[in-house]
């Protein structure tokens, strides 16, 4: 036999499941849906994980890349550097300029990315359509560079 | 700041050493060297390759901290002065001027005039006028706005002389200046500062291979193995 309970709150699972386990036989097993569903779950849990590290991977990456190129950017500029000290440069000032440089191509750089980022999110339907009509007229194609015949999802 | 000089020495190095730490040996540049240089002194600086005009002038210049020895600046004992004095005394009283003309490619002529103006906290305008007045001086009223690569090797020195006079300094170091040009523009670009130099009554040391512009000038240091004669 089996009982279902809908809650009006589902979040409060675990509260439900103490009181029932008090209340009834122990011949009864009480499953909530979160259980039930735990496959589900986990894999929620995978994902959300995964994303974190990957993001943190490109966030690594970038931020390495800016600051590769602003070294760069100051063993190109060292004569340059050193004709300002000539002039009365303080050693702050130049610390100013390359900051101001960094800086400039940080804030464009955020600013570019979001609004690009906001432009796919937008259109993500028309994208994911346009990349599945690709995909599916090289299908042949795919399935003979990566097998996919062979993967059953 | 203590006053170490009397009103005619505007720059004074006493008892100069310099030794440079290479890996496994150590090369003594300059030894024991005694320059005064008065108010309105044109002085040549000659000597054979690698024997320390540079090493010499940048010391002077205060970009560099001799080994020993001590250095005195329009009035400035420079050996007591913070790094962040020093810079300022740069900006104010020294004017370089090298082989290269050095000038920045991104800017005209008229900008790389102003810039140094503008490093040491004057206004635009201020700045704007002087370089003006400068790059007019030194004949090149119709070269403003021209970038340094369209203009000859002469007129781009006389544009970095333009450069070195634009904060009033005192004293003028050159490094070969006229080492990348031609006889006749090496001989305009020597007189033109020459004229300079005594118009306004200010000091110059020029370190040059050239011995005929050598001997136009009111003193002639030679540099050879650390020491330094005046002949
Ligand atoms: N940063 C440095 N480290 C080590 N040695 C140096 C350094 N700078 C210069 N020297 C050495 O000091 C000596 C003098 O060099 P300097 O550039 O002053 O000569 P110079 O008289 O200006 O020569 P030139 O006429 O060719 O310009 C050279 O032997 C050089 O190798
Ligand atoms: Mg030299």
């Amino acid at each position: 036999m089996e009982l279902k309970f809908f809650l009006k709150n589902p979040k409060a699972t675990q509260n439900v499941h103490l009181d029932l386990n008090t209340k009834l036989d122990k011949s009864f097993t009480i499953i909530d849906w979160k259980k039930r569903n735990s496959s589900f779950m986990n894999a929620l849990d995978v994902e959300k994980n995964v994303m974190f590290v990957i993001l943190t991977l490109i966030i690594l990456v970038a931020t390495f890349n800016i600051i590769s190129s602003m070294i760069m950017l100051v063993q190109t500029k060292k004569s340059d550097i050193a004709l300002m000290r000539t002039m009365g440069a303080s050693k702050y000032l130049i610390i100013r300029i390359f900051m101001l440089t960094g800086s400039i191509i940080g804030i464009l750089g955020t600013i570019v990315g979001a609004i690009l980022g906001i432009i796919v999110s937008i259109n993500i339907e028309t994208i994911r359509h346009f990349i599945s009509t690709l995909l599916r007229k090289n299908y042949f194609l795919l399935r003979f560079i990566f097998y996919l015949h062979y993967l059953q999802i | 700041m203590s006053n170490l000089s009397n009103n005619k020495d505007l720059l004074i190095l006493k008892n100069i050493s310099h030794i440079y730490d290479q890996e496994s040996q150590k090369i003594k540049v300059l030894n024991n060297i005694n320059i005064k240089v008065l108010k309105g002194e044109m002085i040549s600086l000659i000597g054979p390759s690698g024997t320390g005009k540079s090493t010499l002038l940048n010391i002077a210049g205060l970009l560099e901290k001799p080994s020993f020895g001590s250095i005195s600046l329009s009035g400035y004992d420079c050996t007591k002065l913070s790094e962040d004095n020093k810079t300022i005394l740069r900006g104010t009283e020294i004017g370089f001027i090298f082989q290269s003309h050095r000038l920045f490619q991104e800017f005209s002529a008229f900008e790389n005039v102003m810039l140094p103006q503008l490093i040491m906290g004057k206004s635009k305008i201020e700045a704007e006028k002087k370089s003006k007045e400068l790059l007019s001086a030194l004949g090149l009223k119709n070269r403003l706005e021209f970038r340094p690569a369209k203009l000859s090797g002469g007129e781009a020195q006389r544009v970095a002389i333009a450069r070195a006079l634009s904060n009033s300094p005192n004293l003028i170091l050159a490094d070969e200046p006229t080492g990348n040009l031609d006889a006749i523009s090496a001989k305009n670009v020597f007189e033109l500062l020459y004229k300079l130099v005594k118009s306004l009554n200010i000091s110059c040391i020029f370190a040059t291979h050239n011995r005929d512009l050598a001997e136009l000038m009111d003193r002639k240091l030679v540099l050879k193995n650390g020491f330094v004669y005046d002949e």
